[in-house]
């Protein structure tokens, strides 16, 4: 449990309260990113997300064919599931993550449920019967400070680089309708990721908000507000969580649009990446390793 | 059916190795940085993550030792890990095995009675599964153990080895340990010969065990080998940096 | 084995005849052997004809050790005890806290059996004490029985840093009510 005395947390509100944060940054600036796709060799995807060096995410998608959700007949199906691993905190061994992993996997899965996010009619394969089953898994290695966005950015990135094979759909003489999953490990379709948001999380410390906090402001903070942003600057999921206060309307309007704008710079600086990565071979990717 | 040949007319095996050599190795320290010990192992393909806490606070109270610091270990396999994907994948029998088999290994190796009172926590994820997952996290657990400055007897080194087709090999990927063939996960102490874990599953004629058990020692003694030479490498390059390791 | 060569866990370093054991050390049948990863270094020892060995390592966790100078936050406080949380050993802050309690015998070294716990400690002061025993299985025994052990830090009902005036009081600086501490002498 990382505890925090009381003149620290006072030294962090009055340095937010002059726009300067322990990390040497201004309150609405994000920390520098790195993203690494396509790092696991048993997954259809799969991308690593370091924040500053200090929180570490690994997300694989997995698709599978099955059954389709009974609501939703025509479209595929998504799994979303979130584990925090020991290794980011001791206190998340054995079921002292489950709180944790219930929070994430929820907003996660919040964000990427809808229509409009993920082409979902796309992955039916025969309509009530078949389907892609996406499984997204996350795994959450080292925590220095906003997990949500880091996940968002991670998830995004590993659906991106995620590979679906190409199946062929054939009606067998008995009626029965047989899939031929294709072995070419070139012949794959992938999945349309422009429309996924990315989540921003701002965290009001004393009476001014922050962008990106670190896990020291995340002790100091009064409440959070975790906005997912597409690239078109529409809003997605609002989301608000915290312990103390409320917030005020107009306040919550005005961090509103500062999100915005950040998602929008954060989208191009991700979209930059995941294309450079697309184009680097498997060759030159360190991992781990690095 | 078709039948695969695990081991070719030449002497190789499915994955161009021969029977005697260990698949390569690769590792990184200090990758976490709330944990006070962190490693990354690679052998193969087979990936595993090891952190480790301590010595810290006991956590269920009742546990605690007066003399000794207790050691507490935690195995779980990613869920992306094996081809096909797992369910959740902490409370499973075979981690729970796993687990208890390794904290067993470390209680015997670390000097615990230096720290009273105390817990070490040990937490291993493998990141992918290619066989031989036990040995690889016991031999990241080992390097975790160091960069957390632990003291410890010695260095504990890991591998497995089996016997398919008559031919005993070391260091079994997941093809090989799926033929049915026995399996034999060994850690030993290199320094001192001493073996601190044995398991072997399937059966075996005693003189084949013995073919079986000193390949899998001499599996042991090439990893020690390798993760010798560069820990030594990466303390002495800190060494020159900074002029001093405190 | 020379000097400044990096040794591993198990390594044969030197012999009990003509070494003592040191820090990140141990001996096994008469050999001395490397516990940690790190390089030898051998000093001399006052009136001792053998040298000492030791290997330098990368600093491992502090734990609280018998006789280290310990601050720590108090947490409760009953009639018999204040539970206390240990935040810093000999002057380095530890990672994760370790639970403390100082006894009502172990507050002050006179007059011992008329401690009252409340007008000594309160929650939320911080206290420098020393680790006597490794206690029960919950938590270190400390005591405060010195001069320079005692409140370092306290928070008066004002909510204001309280000023120490004596070894017993420390005084408001707002509203100037005296409140009763157990206090330490830091000169």
């Amino acid at each position: 449990m990382i505890k925090i005395s009381p003149s620290e947390k006072q030294f962090l509100i009055d340095g937010i309260k002059q726009n300067m944060r322990t990390d040497g940054r201004s309150r609405l600036d994000y920390r520098a990113f790195t993203v690494e796709t396509g790092l696991v060799a048993q997954t259809n995807g799969s991308a690593r997300v370091k924040l500053a060096n200090n929180t570490d995410v690994l997300v694989g998608v997995k698709v599978e064919i099955g059954d389709p959700d009974p609501d939703f007949p025509d479209q595929g199906r998504l799994e979303v599931r979130v584990e925090c691993s020991p290794s980011a905190s001791p206190e998340f061994e054995g079921r002292g993550a489950e709180e944790m992993n219930a929070i994430l996997s929820a907003m996660l899965r919040n964000m990427l449920q809808n229509a409009r996010t993920v082409d979902w009619a796309s992955l039916c394969i025969s309509p009530g019967k078949q389907c892609w089953i996406v499984y997204v898994d996350c795994l959450v290695l080292d925590s220095a400070g906003n997990l949500f966005d880091a996940l968002s950015i991670a998830t995004k990135s590993a659906l991106f680089n995620t590979k679906v094979p190409k199946i062929e759909v054939m009606e067998t003489s008995s009626g029965q309708t047989e899939i031929e999953v294709s072995d070419d490990p070139s012949d794959f379709t992938r999945l349309s990721t422009a429309s996924i948001p990315i989540s921003v999380t701002l965290a009001k410390v004393g009476s001014r908000y922050i962008v990106d906090p670190t896990i020291e402001e995340e002790l100091c903070m009064e409440s959070r507000v975790t906005i997912a942003i597409n690239s078109k600057g529409n809003i997605c999921s609002i989301q608000k969580g915290g312990v103390s206060s409320g917030i005020n309307p107009s306040e919550f309007n005005k961090m509103l649009q500062h999100a915005r704008k950040i998602g929008l710079v954060l989208l191009k600086e991700l979209d930059a990446l995941l294309d450079k990565e697309e184009n680097n071979d498997t060759s030159t990717k360190i991992g781990f390793a690095r | 059916m078709s039948k695969i040949e695990f081991i070719s007319p030449e002497g190789l095996r499915v994955d161009g190795r021969r029977p005697q050599e260990v698949r390569k190795i690769n590792y990184r320290l200090n990758l976490f940085s709330r944990a006070d010990g962190s490693a990354y192992y690679e052998q193969g393909n087979t990936r595993v993550l090891a952190a480790v806490y301590g010595p810290r606070q006991v956590t269920r109270r009742g546990a605690s030792k007066h003399d000794r610091a207790i050691i507490n270990c935690e195995y779980s396999m990613a869920t992306f890990s094996t081809g096909e994907r797992r369910k959740s994948a902490k409370r499973d029998r075979r981690s729970t095995e796993i687990s208890v088999v390794i904290r067993q290994t470390f209680e015997s190796v670390i000097l615990t009675h230096l720290y009273p009172r105390t817990q070490i926590d040990i937490f291993m994820q493998v990141l992918q599964a290619d066989g031989g997952t036990r040995c690889a996290c016991i031999n990241a657990a080992s390097l975790a153990l160091i960069d957390a400055g632990i003291p410890m007897r010695d260095f504990v080194v890991s591998c497995a080895a089996g016997m398919i087709d008559g031919v005993a090999l070391t260091d079994l990927n997941y093809i090989e340990d799926s033929a049915g063939g026995p399996d034999l996960p060994l850690a030993i102490l290199p320094k001192q010969n001493k073996i601190c874990l044995l398991q072997m599953d399937s059966k075996l004629t005693i003189e084949q065990y013995e073919e079986v058990m000193q390949m899998a020692v001499e599996g042991c003694k090439q990893i020690h080998a390798v993760l010798d030479a560069k820990l030594k490498d990466v303390t002495d390059q800190l060494v020159n940096k900074r002029k001093t390791l405190l | 084995m020379s000097e400044s060569d990096v040794v591993t866990p198990g390594t044969r370093i030197g012999s009990v005849d003509t070494h003592i054991s040191g820090r990140g050390t141990y001996t096994r049948d008469g050999r001395i052997c490397a516990s940690v990863v790190g390089r030898v270094v051998t000093k001399d020892v006052p009136n001792q004809d053998k040298k000492i060995i030791e290997v330098e390592s990368k600093q491992e966790t502090t734990v609280p050790q018998i006789g280290s100078i310990v601050l720590a936050t108090v947490v409760k406080t009953t009639t018999q005890f204040a539970k206390v949380d240990i935040t810093c050993v000999e002057g380095k802050a530890l990672e994760t806290t370790f639970m403390g309690m100082i006894r009502q015998q172990d507050v002050r070294a006179t007059e011992i059996d008329k401690v009252v716990i409340y007008e000594s400690f309160r929650p939320g002061d911080v206290v420098r004490a020393v680790v006597i025993s490794l206690g029960d299985s919950k938590s270190y025994y400390l005591s405060t029985a010195r001069n320079e052990l005692g409140v370092v830090f306290g928070t008066s009902m004002a909510g204001q840093t309280l000023v120490p005036v004596s070894w017993k009081e420390m005084e408001c600086p707002k509203t100037h009510l005296r409140e009763l501490r157990k206090v330490a002498k830091t000169i």
